[in-house]
């Protein structure tokens, strides 16, 4: 009993069965339940119905295009600044106030400015990086200062200069910070690239266009806006599972 | 070789050249869009479902040469420094007053619950030019016009719960509401009642404004077209079904804001979408009058295209 309670799959279909009924509770709750909150019946088959259009498909691709520019962007742009950081004490400090600032400010505030930079068809890409930057780069600064100083003493001692130390030494040893970092950013960046095509108002493909324009043209359904939404959970779920391969062949390797 | 050198650049000149002669345009989703329903595969044509966003397109370095937002927000740009002028109207108001049914007396009285969208902007000071204060303690306001149409349709306002009597809304998502709520009817056109206030003046809602670096030639061309265009989808709306035979659904939707049938059925419904073209610089009476709601002084006439 005790082993078939702690089993990760039947763990993984209870919670699933668990989500349904909080799902089913709280839309049933209302009188008006397609207005305001579908029950997952009516979702998971107008779900269906989208998933037979192409539109969808195009709407997926260009969503992950911009989400995935955006975060491999910002990884360069932080393992830049994560190594000199993790390296230089001194440099983390520095830099400290940027990172701040980038991690409080509204994003709503620099809206303006991405889509002059770049208009609103890629302007969703800048918000990724401005949001999912700060955490590469913490992580990757973090590993990179926790490699053990015996290591370094010693790689100096054999006369290895700060640029070798960093990318031959404490840069494989940090790697698992940094997939830690990967991990809990990726399947963000694909929430937030939604949020900002909402945002900035593109009207071209995209899966947070897509529910805006569900919304503005039958505002008193909101079944197609779950049913993208839906379709989103169920994409960025496939992204962690793969995501959890990855670094677990990693950590066996 | 050297033949094949002296080509590219040659190509890419006329490349640049071509591309100049394309204006690129850039509008808001709703009623103005409409008007727009030729460009649906022009890739220089594009819609943003934020209005507040296109304010951002009409900097310095911006490339759009024609930008369709509402006439106040292009104005008070321009007022801050943005190079551009208007050009035209393009909708003259496509907002009524709706009663939710739950009204027993079917008059709306002082007390009544009223739900407006937009505080502060055109609909409410629209509302408060027309009504004046009488019926501020019975407002609720909603954010979006989507919102106030959610209360036309329920009767209720989801946010405070309570039971609505009258909405002031939009088209197309009007006609959508009142085909859901049958209890639901027009209750005021807000255009008439504005004129009727104001001595015969037309309310002023989008209008086109031209970059000051644009190509005149390429402007007025343009500008012809798209005159054309919307005196034939007023006077013709099957035109715009016509156009959009085929094309895919959900791209419509969002390119436009609504299905195209929407907007349709409300021009067919005596252009209750406002769509029209009037040439600002022989329409700045009216278009001062409706500024003076926001007490924005008298244009200049070097804003005028």
């Amino acid at each position: 009993m005790k082993k078939f309670i702690t089993n990760k799959y039947v763990l993984t279909i209870l919670g699933s069965i668990l989500f349904l009924v909080i799902w089913i509770i709280i839309s049933y709750s209302f009188d008006n339940r397609t207005m305001i909150f579908p029950d997952p019946f009516k979702t998971f088959v107008e779900a269906g119905k989208v998933l037979t259009k192409g539109y969808i498909y195009q709407c997926i691709g260009w969503t992950m295009l911009r989400m995935l520019i955006g975060f491999t962007s910002a990884f360069a742009i932080a393992l830049v600044f994560g190594i000199i950081a993790g390296h230089f004490p001194s440099a983390k400090t520095f830099l400290n106030p940027i990172i701040v600032a980038l991690k409080s400010i509204p994003t709503a505030a620099l809206v303006f400015l991405f889509l002059v930079i770049s208009g609103a068809r890629f302007a969703p890409i800048f918000v990724v990086i401005l949001i999912s930057f700060p955490i590469l780069y913490e992580a990757i600064s973090a590993g990179i200062a926790n490699v053990p100083k015996e290591v370094i003493d010693a790689a100096e001692v054999d006369g290895a200069g700060w640029k070798r130390i960093a990318l031959n030494i404490r840069l494989p040893l940090a790697t698992p910070y940094i997939l830690v970092g990967i991990a809990s950013s990726f399947a963000l960046s694909f929430k937030i690239e939604i949020m900002a095509e909402i945002i900035t108002g593109d009207t071209k493909y995209g899966l947070g266009s897509a529910i805006s324009a569900a919304q503005k043209n039958d505002p008193s359904n909101m079944v197609p806006i779950f049913a993208y939404s839906l379709i989103a959970v169920i994409f960025i779920l496939i992204i962690t599972i793969i995501e959890d391969l990855i670094v677990k062949s990693f950590k066996k390797n | 070789m050297k033949k094949i050198l002296l080509l590219i650049p040659a190509l890419l000149l006329s490349g640049c050249n071509s591309r100049k002669a394309e204006l690129k345009i850039v509008c808001p989703t709703g009623a103005p869009a409409i008007a727009f329903y030729k460009e649906f595969h022009n890739s220089n044509f594009e819609t943003n479902g934020v209005p507040s966003n296109i304010i951002a397109m009409m900097s310095e370095t911006s490339d759009k040469d024609l930008v369709v937002i509402d006439t106040l927000g292009g104005i008070q740009a321009i007022n801050k420094g943005a190079p551009y002028k208007i050009a035209a109207s393009l909708t003259f108001g496509n907002f009524f007053i709706a009663s939710t049914g739950n009204d027993a007396n079917g008059q709306m009285d002082v007390g009544d619950k009223i739900v407006l969208f937009g505080q502060n902007q055109t609909p409410d000071k629209l509302f408060h030019y027309i009504y004046g204060n009488q019926y501020d303690e019975g407002i609720e306001y909603v954010g979006n016009v989507q919102d106030a149409a959610k209360c036309l349709i329920s009767g209720k306002n989801a946010v405070t719960t309570h039971s609505i009597d009258y909405v002031f809304v939009a088209q197309p998502v009007l006609l959508n509401a009142l085909a859901k709520n049958t209890k639901a009817a027009k209750y005021a056109n807000i255009q008439d009642l504005y004129k009727e206030k104001s001595e015969g003046k037309e309310l002023i809602q989008a209008s086109i404004f031209v970059k000051n670096t644009s190509s005149k030639k390429n402007v007025d061309k343009y500008l012809t077209q798209l005159e054309k265009g919307i005196e034939e989808a007023v006077k013709n709306p099957d035109v715009i079904t016509e156009t959009f035979k085929g094309e895919e659904a959900e791209q419509l939707v969002s390119t436009y804001g609504a299905d195209p049938s929407n907007f349709v059925k409300a021009i067919q419904d005596n252009n209750s979408l406002g769509l029209g073209y009037k040439k600002a610089s022989s329409n700045k009476e009216n278009i001062d009058a409706f500024l003076s709601l926001f007490s924005i002084e008298k244009t200049d006439e070097k804003i005028y295209y």
